[in-house]
């Protein structure tokens, strides 16, 4: 019931948006609207992740709508609004700026999650390179969120021969759609134990630094931050632990005519819990494109633990080999396939999708996707 | 040896003079009531979204031409640095990260010039031979 809804309502949302826009959009300079989406196919030989099992599904895919309103010379409201299939319509972020000048902004509201490259933009797939996002985006890696409510601040700075420099802070909670946030697959102890696990109140502060290099196309980015975590079990032995749960993750992002290059190496550290040691996980990928005309080959290569104490247990590490290709149809619309080929399941592990321990090790993830954005 | 030198110079020069032309290809325009300092540079800064406000107040509106003419092309190589292309992904980028709103995209150059000469705050691009009498054309 509940997925036919969001499917009317996916649908509605889609014929909504291709009625009211078109690339010329601009009548009214004070409101601006773009939207995109993607629908994809995916098929595991083994191990259920991301709904995909040996059956396939068509559940993965998203409808997403962005808006501006220019409130005043100095002031603007952004939302994004996405449907998907599984999950209820919502604002995915959705916060009022204040530029009280050209380089300093200040926000409120919900925002995105400064974090990396992928979660600039980590909804629009029509702006990435593959099927599938980098393991570290994966949300049950739990190395990023899509959204705090809080405050933020960017501020650029002009390097002048040296490129151009954007350092942001925020403060705020962590937003998740479900509250209280369910983390299965942390910390490990949980799971040891046969609890669950859920964590609240989640304070967070953090920053992030892109540096726009001389060197055109090349971007250098450090993010970090920290979260405050309150955990409790299900049964009332583990109550009420706090402590700090830190993250960081260096980029590097190379983009020019014929080369698409991306790198990023993820921390996290979650803070042991009932006399159990810190679990620290990290995360790296590479990934490489090369645009010939309307085609753009790729290939990535991927690495999880996300428990470093259990780094050569299967289901805790997880490395993966991505090969796909993608076709341009038009300019603003993908068709792309990849196949993923798994050493370890650690993600569908910390999904919940394929219990501890009987996974099977070596595994492909077939993925199809059409995107496209307006 | 200085035959193959020479030829290859020659190669070089044929290749490099569509970028020469093609760089002499746009002006770019503003309102004839702007009286804001307007230099490429700053046109630039605008269309990558690094600029939004004139200095003299109000919120600088981006024109642009579509993807696949030529003035857009020339515009895209020689003040961003980036082809059509890539600049279509910046200001999807710029769109869908709530960065800032990208420029408005018009179907001719004759549009490029009533929006320009319309809104005080509006700044544009169109071939250098274009009828610009009813704008200002940035030196």
């Amino acid at each position: 019931m509940n997925r036919t809804r969001n499917t009317l309502a996916l649908a509605g949302l889609a014929v909504t948006t291709l009625a009211a826009l078109s690339p010329a959009r601009a009548d009214d300079d004070r409101f601006s609207v773009h939207g995109f989406g993607n629908q994809d196919y995916s098929k595991s030989t083994s191990n259920s992740f991301e709904q995909s099992g040996p059956t396939g599904t068509w559940d993965n895919n998203f409808l997403g709508l962005v808006t501006s309103v220019t409130i005043n010379d100095k002031s603007k409201l952004w939302a994004q609004l996405q449907a998907t299939t599984t999950e209820n319509v919502r604002f995915t972020w959705m916060f009022v700026d204040y530029a009280i000048t050209d380089d300093l902004t200040v926000k409120a509201g919900r925002i995105k999650f400064p974090y990396g490259i992928y979660n600039e933009y980590i909804d629009t797939r029509a702006l990435q390179m593959s099927v599938g996002k980098p393991l570290a985006y994966s949300e049950e890696a739990d190395f990023a969120y899509d959204a705090y409510n809080g405050v933020g601040v960017d501020y650029n700075i002009d390097l002048s021969h040296y490129g151009r420099l954007t350092l942001q802070g925020f403060a705020g909670n962590i937003y998740t759609p479900d509250a209280p946030l369910f983390t299965p697959a942390y910390p490990n102890q949980f799971q040891m134990q046969n609890l669950e696990s859920f964590t609240n109140d989640l304070h967070v502060i953090g920053g992030k630094v892109t540096w726009e290099t001389p060197y055109p196309g090349l971007r250098l980015l450090l993010s970090a931050n920290q979260t405050k975590v309150e955990s409790t079990a299900d049964n009332g032995q583990i109550p009420n632990e706090q402590g700090f749960e830190n993250r960081w993750i260096a980029s590097v992002d190379f983009v020019r005519d014929n080369l698409d290059v991306k790198a990023e190496f993820n921390h996290h550290k979650y803070p042991g819990q009932d006399g159990f040691p810190d679990e620290v996980s990290h995360a790296w990928y590479l990934q490489v494109g090369l645009p010939l005309g309307a085609w753009t080959p790729y290939t990535r290569y991927d690495s999880v633990i996300t428990d470093q104490n259990q780094s050569s247990n299967p289901s805790y590490f997880q490395r993966t080999i991505v090969v796909g290709i993608n076709r341009r149809l038009t300019q603003n619309m993908n068709f792309r396939v990849e196949d993923n080929f798994n050493h370890g399941y650690a993600l569908p592990v910390s999904a919940g999708e394929t219990e501890i321990g009987t996974g099977k090790l070596n595994w492909q993830l077939f993925a199809a996707q059409l995107n496209f954005m307006f | 040896m200085r035959r193959n030198a020479i030829a290859c110079l020659l190669a070089a020069a044929l290749l490099a003079l569509p970028y020469a032309a093609q760089a002499e290809d746009y002006v770019i325009i503003v309102n004839k009531d702007n009286g804001n300092a307007v230099d490429k540079d700053f046109a630039a800064k605008a269309y990558r979204g690094d600029v939004k406000s004139w200095a003299g107040g109000g919120n600088v509106a981006c024109i642009a031409l579509p993807d696949g003419n030529p003035v857009r092309a020339a515009f895209d190589k020689g003040a961003l640095d980036k082809s059509p292309s890539q600049t279509r992904a910046l200001w999807a980028q710029m769109a869908f990260s709530g960065k800032a709103v990208p420029p408005k995209i018009v179907d001719s150059e004759a549009e490029v010039i009533k929006a320009v000469s319309d809104n005080k705050n509006a700044i544009g691009y169109v071939s250098a031979g274009a009828a610009v009498a009813s704008v200002k054309v940035v030196k």
